[in-house]
């Protein structure tokens, strides 16, 4: 009992302990903070670089709007953030208009269309991959 | 060096700093490398991605519009229904060569046997339908007869016997055959008797003292009683000084003789009433005046009361032991206590036992009636029919009948239909008793006009089998052939035979068709031959016979058919067909539009048509409905094309499974024995669809992944799942695509992402 009560009035020894503890805190911390950003980092530009898509089809729907069937072959998900008809952008259903891997689907885009007319599709995904093409409307 | 080095690490060993840092930069460069190495990697991985999609090249080469199957041949031979198999197989008829299987027309006999029966009369009692009608064996159908008819046999008596003391007076037992009023007639006798008196049987206060020989009386009026006799004479009196005999003695008024005389009967000096009896009573006539009279052997009194005038008379010089009659007797006013006691007949009885004969036949019924009267009205007439089983004659219920009859003839009938034959013998013999009472002082006569005893019994009995064929060829016959082997466990039955004519919707009664015999023996083999018009007798498949026997007798038979067999004569006929079996696998029934049967063939002459049919599902039967052509094929006695086409109603004729049965048969009969060489017959189905061709022209294996059709009104995507090799050129057909007339673009898309085009205009 006695050594106990000598250890706490150690001013000596206590000191090192926490500075070395308080390093160590220190240290996790750091190397906890520089792993995940490595991680956050890497996925995203795993995930930018893996986004691939492709307009299998656009048709100039009779119905007024511009019907594009996207195909996904990247390989990552891609969710499309924007549509310019000659760098113009409109709004598009559905939204959103989320593919994953290997998925297809209509997008349809609220833009007008007159025949005999050359439309520049724009088609932006939110990673910032885009498809751009010219397309004559019939 | 080793030196140097261990000095280094003795100088990190004791420097703490530097192994902190040391430590850091190497996370640090583990955490650069991660990165690099991670990033690296994936753009490696995508580099190559869109370095393999850079290299793909595929491309549709061909797009055609296919509307056809290749042929479906035949994988099993024919099955010749009408006709003749001659040479070759049926793998010469899957394909236009030179080969070639050949049939002839020919003679067609099918043999049919009844698969249907009906005991139309009678009672089913064994056997089965066919297999008991096949063959001519021990087997049979066999039929037990029922009852077809009743005969009746009237019997009237042949004899009679008297009952009682009735006593026949006229007539004869022939007289009893018609209810013509002519009567047998038999009188009744008096069956029962009554007793009264005549006379004064009151006690008198006075007395006359007759001597003896001396004969007193009194004059009394005897009753209207028929047939009285006097039982005996009775009076009051004593003898005057002592006993004495006494006779009665009963004289006729009219002429005073005497009728009768009593016996003695001793009296004594009481007085009192006393009897004397006649040995022989004597008859009494009615409304006579008799003098009631007694003569005593010695001194009597003789008591009396005041009668009227000349009441009495007395003879005095009469004889006790020999009277005589009191022809000199004088008269006085008294009115003696004597009277007579007689009898009288108080009921008539008539009762006569008519005896008859009949036959030993199983009676159904017994009637017997009796037609009569009396010669006097309300007799209780009783009419009983001998009860053999009880050996007694009824008093109740059959056999007894109970009416009161007059003058009036009354005609009395019983029906017995519960055991009639109780009431004969096992000769046949019959008895009917009749007894008419009635209680009356006169008699009466029985006056019997019609006595009848007729019997019923079954006297014809039918068996009758009708047998259906079904289930047999629909072509028009040129003869039809019924054979009945039948027979009967009794000799000598009416056999009818008959078959069903369809135009008339009725059986045969004469002519072809019709057959009456008598039959005799076992297994009799009967032959109807339908020459004419045979095919009234057939309809759909299907005709009917009937087999019926009759006969006049009182048991019952058994029929036995043995055989019953139709021959359906086809002359100069071909039929036969084959299956065939689509690849729906390839062919799904959703994208077929119809069905086409195609049939190269040769025939030897060009006398008739011939069709091509298909069986169809629908109406369980080979048809030609809904084909594009039903008139048929007349051939060119070279090698025809004959094809059908079968429209929108290929549905009917396609099971699910792809089996499509198609027959080819002729026309008709006729004269010419046609040979037929028949080098392909085969089904194949029509559709609309695409059919597109692609090339890989890349170093690598192409996944197409999706197929798209596009037109001016329509963008239409379809998934696919094709690989194609590097340098491979693939032929995809899909029975879901529908190419339209007009301008098309038709684009595939590949796994990577490339997109081949193909434009129709």
């Amino acid at each position: 009992m006695a050594r106990k009560l000598r250890f706490f009035h150690d001013k000596r020894a206590i000191t090192p302990v926490l500075s070395n503890l308080l390093l160590m805190v220190v240290a996790v911390a750091a190397m906890t903070i520089a792993t995940t950003a490595t991680y956050v980092i890497t996925t995203n530009l795993r995930e930018t670089m893996g986004e691939r898509l492709i307009a299998e089809d656009l048709w100039f729907n009779p119905s007024g709007c511009i019907s594009i069937y996207i195909l996904n072959v990247g390989k990552t998900s891609i969710q499309v953030s924007a549509v310019y008809v000659n760098h113009t952008k409109y709004s598009f259903a559905p939204t959103p208009f989320t593919l994953e891997i290997s998925e297809h689907g209509w997008l349809n885009v609220s833009c007008g269309w007159v025949s005999g007319n050359v439309y520049h599709v724009d088609i932006v995904t939110k990673r910032g991959y885009h498809v751009a093409d010219y397309y004559k409307a019939p | 060096m080793l030196q140097t080095i261990t000095k280094h690490l003795k100088r990190f060993k004791h420097a703490k700093r530097g192994l902190s840092n040391v430590i850091v930069v190497m996370l640090s460069l583990v955490i650069l490398v991660v990165i690099s190495a991670n990033v690296i990697l994936w753009s490696y991985q995508m580099n190559q991605l869109d370095w393999e999609k850079m290299k793909e090249d595929i491309s549709i080469t061909n797009i055609e519009r296919i509307g056809r199957s290749s042929w479906f041949v035949a994988q099993s031979e024919y099955i010749v229904n009408d006709g003749s198999y001659i040479s070759g197989s049926y793998t010469d008829t899957q394909a236009v060569d030179s080969r070639y299987e050949r049939f002839t027309e020919a003679l067609a006999t099918p043999i049919y046997y009844p698969n249907g029966y009906t005991v139309s009369y009678g009672t089913y009692l064994s056997g089965t339908v066919p297999a008991s009608v096949q063959n001519v064996d021990s087997d049979y159908l066999i039929t037990r007869s029922a009852v077809s008819g009743t005969a009746a046999s009237y019997y009237y008596p042949s004899g009679y016997t008297l009952g009682g003391s009735t006593t026949w007076v006229s007539g004869s037992a022939s007289n009893l055959t018609l209810n013509d009023g002519v009567y047998m007639t038999f009188r009744s006798y008096a069956s029962q008797t009554s007793s009264s008196t005549f006379g004064y049987t009151t006690a008198g206060s006075s007395y006359t003292t007759v001597s003896a020989n001396q004969m007193y009386g009194s004059v009394f009026t005897s009753p209207a009683y028929s047939g009285m006799t006097v039982q005996s004479i009775t009076f009051r009196g004593r003898g005057s000084s002592g006993a004495a005999n006494v006779k009665g003695v009963l004289v006729r008024h009219s002429d005073l003789t005497i009728v009768a005389v009593g016996n003695p009967v001793p009296i004594s000096t009481t007085v009192n009433w006393y009897t004397s009896t006649f040995s022989s009573p004597p008859s009494l006539s009615t409304n006579t005046e008799y003098v009631i009279m007694l003569i005593p052997s010695a001194s009597t009194r003789f008591y009396y009361v005041s009668g009227s005038a000349n009441q009495g008379h007395y003879d005095s010089t009469n004889s006790y032991t020999t009277p005589t009659s009191p022809t000199d007797a004088a008269h006085n006013n008294n009115q003696y206590s004597i009277y007579c006691t007689f009898t009288y007949p108080s009921q008539y009885t008539c009762e006569v036992e008519f005896t008859g004969t009949s036959n030993a036949e199983s009676w159904t019924q017994l009637v017997w009636t009796i037609d009569s009267s009396f010669t006097t009205d309300s007799v209780i007439a009783t009419f009983q029919l001998y009860n053999n089983q009880t050996g007694s004659y009824p008093t109740s219920g059959d056999g007894y009948l109970l009416s009161t009859i007059g003058t009036t003839d009354v005609t009395k009938t019983q029906t017995i239909t519960t055991n009639p034959t109780y009431f004969r013998d096992a000769s046949g013999n019959w008895k009917i008793k009749v007894k008419g009472v009635k209680d009356a002082n006169s008699q009466f006569d029985f006056k019997a006009d019609w006595i009848e005893f007729k019997t019923a019994y079954y006297n014809g009995y039918t068996a009758s089998t009708e047998f259906t064929f079904s289930n047999m060829k629909t072509n028009i016959p040129t003869q039809v052939n019924f054979t009945v082997v039948s027979e009967y466990n009794i000799t000598s039955v009416s056999v009818t035979i008959q078959v069903w004519n369809y135009s008339s919707s009725a059986y045969v009664n004469s002519g072809e068709g019709y057959l009456a015999y008598m039959s005799s023996g076992s297994n009799e083999t009967k032959l109807l031959s339908i020459n004419t018009n045979p095919q009234f007798y057939t309809s759909n498949g299907n005709a009917k016979i009937k087999v019926t026997g009759v006969k006049s007798t009182t048991s019952q038979y058994l029929q036995k058919i043995n055989q019953i067999k139709l021959y359906y004569k086809i002359e100069n006929r071909l039929d036969m067909n084959g299956g065939y079996v689509i690849d729906l696998s390839t062919y799904p029934l959703a994208h077929i539009q119809t069905v086409e049967i195609q049939l190269r063939y040769k025939a030897s002459d060009n006398g008739e048509k011939w069709y091509l049919k298909a069986y169809n599902w629908t109406r369980a039967a080979y048809s030609d409905f809904g084909f594009n052509s039903t008139t048929g094929h007349t051939p060119t006695t070279g090698w025809d094309y004959y094809v059908v086409n079968l429209t929108t109603s290929w549905r009917s004729y396609v099971w699910n499974n792809g089996t499509i049965y198609v027959q080819f048969s002729d026309q008709a009969q006729d004269s010419t024995s046609t040979t037929i060489d028949i080098d392909f017959l085969g089904v194949r189905v029509v559709f609309d669809r695409a059919r597109f061709s692609f090339k890989n022209e890349g170093p690598l294996t192409s996944h197409l992944i999706s197929l798209w059709v596009n037109n001016a009104t329509n963008h239409r995507r379809y998934d696919i799942n094709l690989f194609v090799n590097s340098g491979e050129n693939v032929a995809y057909v899909r029975l879901d695509i529908s190419l339209s007339m007009e301008n098309f673009v038709v684009k595939v898309v590949t796994e990577k992402g490339n997109v081949a085009v193909f434009a129709e205009h």
